[in-house]
This record gives structure tokens, sequence and C-alpha cells, in this order.
């Protein structure tokens, strides 16, 4: 099986907890910076730490956008983890010092927005709602660490596999549609039940056509 | 809706108001601060001196089966040596700990952070660089690059003639800053948390600094995250139904729960 491929074109994601996730999983991982490398991988896992500007600037440009449409059209798996799963959509309205909103992938109709009028960061273990096979965990333990400021508004609500509730507030905290599944919290830092959702993604590479 | 209580009478005496807000929103993160000089995880008491705890290398993965959300790594002495952190000590706890690492110690710029971000960690906290130099454009090109949630600003703090002041260099020198001027900075910068700790209660185990817990919460419009002081579940508690607190960290309170037992014996 080919290795999973860890998108790395921002300087500043968390590239040592998502590499060492993937190794505790038993498998390997090249890092991805060109996209003619996305043929030499088995999945693509976007990382989530960083600003939704900086990696728009880098993932939008046409050769970037022409491998991906190209892939998801063949049933890619890709698994996009906090500003990982953000960039799927639209547009986000994370820019600093502007008004304008910033183009993403537009994969999923929607846009992110700020979880709060004041923007304040989530952080902390919240205990999310699943509803996909996807977040099955052998330990049923459904708490993930969340560390964000914004989040997700699908247009297309389907794609919604878990939530959670933020001062009476639903947030999206997971969605899948195909093999494209994308969380919002941090599954590389959320102990064992983290773990579990490399090796779910793993496993559906496995049986993908790109193994 | 916040709801009221009278909050213990030994507490009283430091709260001006006597009288705090309950949140019951809260979902406060216990934080293990894990303070280094390395090959040492060391704790100082008052921030001043330095007891060895254990080798970092003896740290064991039992640590993921403690109630505890997140890890504070803090290297006391990159700052006073002006070194910067080994990123293989970084890589070494990543394999450890599958939980969310913060570090802190001499991040002076945005190479310091990447390098950080690439060794394992997930966040990164600044202070003495910062109030040394109120490098507001490092901050907010870290903040372009990394998103505001990953980036940190923490203070030790005392009391000095009824003035809170912070200090730098692992909370060893005391600087002419006072806590409110560098609140007003935090509250423009908006960092991801403002982590605050009190040198007074620090290492000492009597309990948290309420009245400097009153202080911030009331001056600061973003997450916050007390430690010094803390020595059992019952302050964890105490702090989590009074305040509005993102975090609390401690030190010696796990290093009282024989978590590096292995290597004290």
């Amino acid at each position: 099986m080919k290795p999973l491929g860890v998108l790395a074109v921002n300087r500043f994601a968390n590239y040592g907890t998502i590499s060492t996730a993937i190794n505790k999983v038993g498998h390997d991982y090249i890092f991805i910076s060109d996209p003619s490398q996305l043929s030499t991988i088995s999945g693509l896992i976007i990382p989530g730490v960083g600003s939704f500007s900086s990696l728009a600037a880098k993932i939008t440009r046409p050769e970037w956008l022409r491998e991906f449409d190209s892939l998801i059209q063949k049933n890619f798996p890709i698994f996009g983890i906090c500003l990982g799963m953000q960039i799927l959509f639209e547009s986000s309205e994370e820019i600093l010092g502007g008004i304008n909103r910033l183009k993403g992938l537009s994969i999923f109709p929607g846009s992110v927005l700020p979880v709060s009028p004041d923007k304040k960061p989530v952080f902390g273990f919240r205990k999310i709602k699943p509803n996909s096979a996807f977040l099955n965990n052998s330990m049923d333990n459904n708490s993930y660490y969340f560390m964000h400021s914004y989040s997700v508004h699908p247009s297309d609500t389907s794609i919604i596999t878990s939530t959670y509730c933020l001062d009476s507030s639903l947030i999206v905290s997971s969605i899948q549609s195909r093999n494209i599944f994308g969380v919002q919290f941090h599954p590389e830092c959320s102990n064992l039940q983290g773990l579990e959702l490399f090796s779910n993604f793993l496993s559906v590479c496995k049986t993908s056509s790109f193994a | 809706m916040h709801l009221y209580v009278q909050i213990p009478r030994r507490d009283l005496s430091s709260i001006c108001r006597g009288i705090i807000p309950i949140s019951f929103a809260s979902l406060m993160r216990r934080i293990l601060k894990l303070e280094t000089k390395p090959p040492f995880v060391i704790k100082p008491l008052y921030f001043d001196g330095w007891k060895k705890i254990t080798n970092l290398s003896t740290l064991t993965t039992s640590i993921n089966n403690l109630p505890i959300d997140e890890l504070f790594y803090h290297d006391c002495s990159a700052s006073i040596l002006r070194r910067k952190i080994n990123p293989c000590d970084i890589l070494e706890l990543r394999r450890k700990f599958n939980m969310p690492i913060s570090v802190a110690g001499h991040i002076t710029c945005v190479d310091d952070a990447r390098l950080m971000f690439q060794s394992g960690a997930d966040k990164i906290s600044i202070n003495t660089y910062f109030l040394e130099s109120f490098d507001v454009h490092l901050l907010n090109t870290l903040f372009e690059a990394c998103g505001h949630q990953s980036v940190s600003l923490h203070a030790e703090v005392a009391s000095v003639d009824g003035i809170y002041y912070c200090y730098s260099n692992g909370g060893k020198e005391k600087t002419s800053i006072e806590l409110e001027t560098l609140l007003e900075y935090v509250n423009d910068l908006r960092p991801g948390e403002f982590i605050f700790q009190s040198v007074s209660y620090d290492g000492s185990m009597k309990g948290p600094d309420i009245r400097l817990i009153d202080f911030v919460s009331s001056r600061s419009q973003i997450p916050l995250v007390y430690g010094g002081g803390i020595s059992s579940t019952c302050d964890f508690e105490l702090l989590t139904s009074n305040f509005d607190l993102s975090g609390v960290m401690a030190a010696s309170f796990y290093h009282t729960q024989l978590i590096f037992d292995s290597s004290l014996s």
C-alpha cells in the first residue's frame, strides 16, 4: 500500500503531531508540497493548525485545483482536520485586518464563520454526537480536543456527521461525503479515541482504488 | 444567566467584592505544567531555585491515563541562557503523549515557532521576549501564519506594594511592566489565550491566588489559563465553579500524584 500524504504547504501546521499519529497507527507518510506528488499516495491528510488565509493562498492555485478536481471525481480519500476541513468549503471570514471573504477549495458549498461574535477561541475536550461509522472507536469515547475560532456552515446539511453544543448553539464537528472526511476537532491530540480515527481513515484508503 | 455564591471565609478576605459569578458553561481544562531545565524536569518554588524532579527521558506514558487535558512544556532556563529549545525534547514528548502540547521557552522569531510545530507542539506561548521587546509585529505575523488560537502569551505575576507586576525569565526577574498594562496589550492583540501564574503561590500548594484570578478575570476579554498554588482536586473545582477560566495549570499537585514514581524512587 502506498503511504499516506500529509499536505505540507503551510509552514506552521503541527506536522510533528500528525506524523507521529500516523506512525502510531502503523503506517508511513510523506509530506506533500507539490500537486504532482498526489499520485504517489493512498490518501491525503490536510493538517489543522494555521490560518485560512495562509493555506488558501497556496492551495487554491490552479495547479492544485486541477489535481484536486480530477482526484475527487475518482473518489480519492481526503481527511481534513480543523482548518483542513474548513478549506474544503467555498469561503471563510477568517482574514486579518480585512473584510473580504477568502475562497477555499469549494469542494462543498458553504462558508466558515466565527464560532462566536467576539471570535473567542474554543479550547478543550468536548463530547460530540456522532452519526457515522467513520467516527466509531472501540472505547465508545466521543470526547475530542477542539481548538478553533471558526466553524463550518455547510449549505448541504446532509454531509454533517456530528455536532457539539457550545453555549446552546450546535457547532458542526465533522462532515463526510463519499471518501472525503472532515473533523473540526484534533484527533491527533485526542488520546486513543483520536488515534482510532487515523486507523479508520487508513482502512478507507486501503479499500480505495488508490491503495 | 449567572448565579452568585458566597465563597468560603478564608477566600473572602482576598476578594474585594466578596461574591463572584458562577458560570455553568465552563469546561475548564486541567493542564500539567512540565517545567524543565533539560535534561531534567524541575520544580521551582516561588519561581526561585530549582528542585530536580526527574529526568525528562523517564517520563512514562502513564501520564496519558491521568485526568489531564493538556501538557504545558516550559523550558525555564531557555530565556535566561538565551538558548533555543531542543526540538528533540519536544519530539520525544510527542511520541509518548497523545494530548495537546503547548511549548514555551525563548521563542523569539517565526522560525522558532515553526520548528516547535514541526517537532510536535500544537501551540506555542511567548513570555520574556514580548515583555522585553513588545514586538507586536512578531505576534501579528504568527497570528497570520498559525491562527490566533495557536499562539498564547504568558506572564508570571506578583504584587509589589499593591500593584501587580510582570516577571520574565521564568518568573525570576521583575520587570517594570504592570499587569494592567500588559492586559491592555493582550485585549488588543487577542492571542489565543493569556496564561498567568502567581509568583507568590508557585510551588507552594497553598491554594490558588484568588485575588489575582479575580483581578485578571475582570479585565481580560480572551480565554484565560491560571497557574500557581494548586494543591487538590478541590482547588480545580473551586476555580471551575467560580471563574470562567479556560484552563488551570498545576505542577507540584501532579508531582505528588506520583506520576514520576519510578524515577523518584
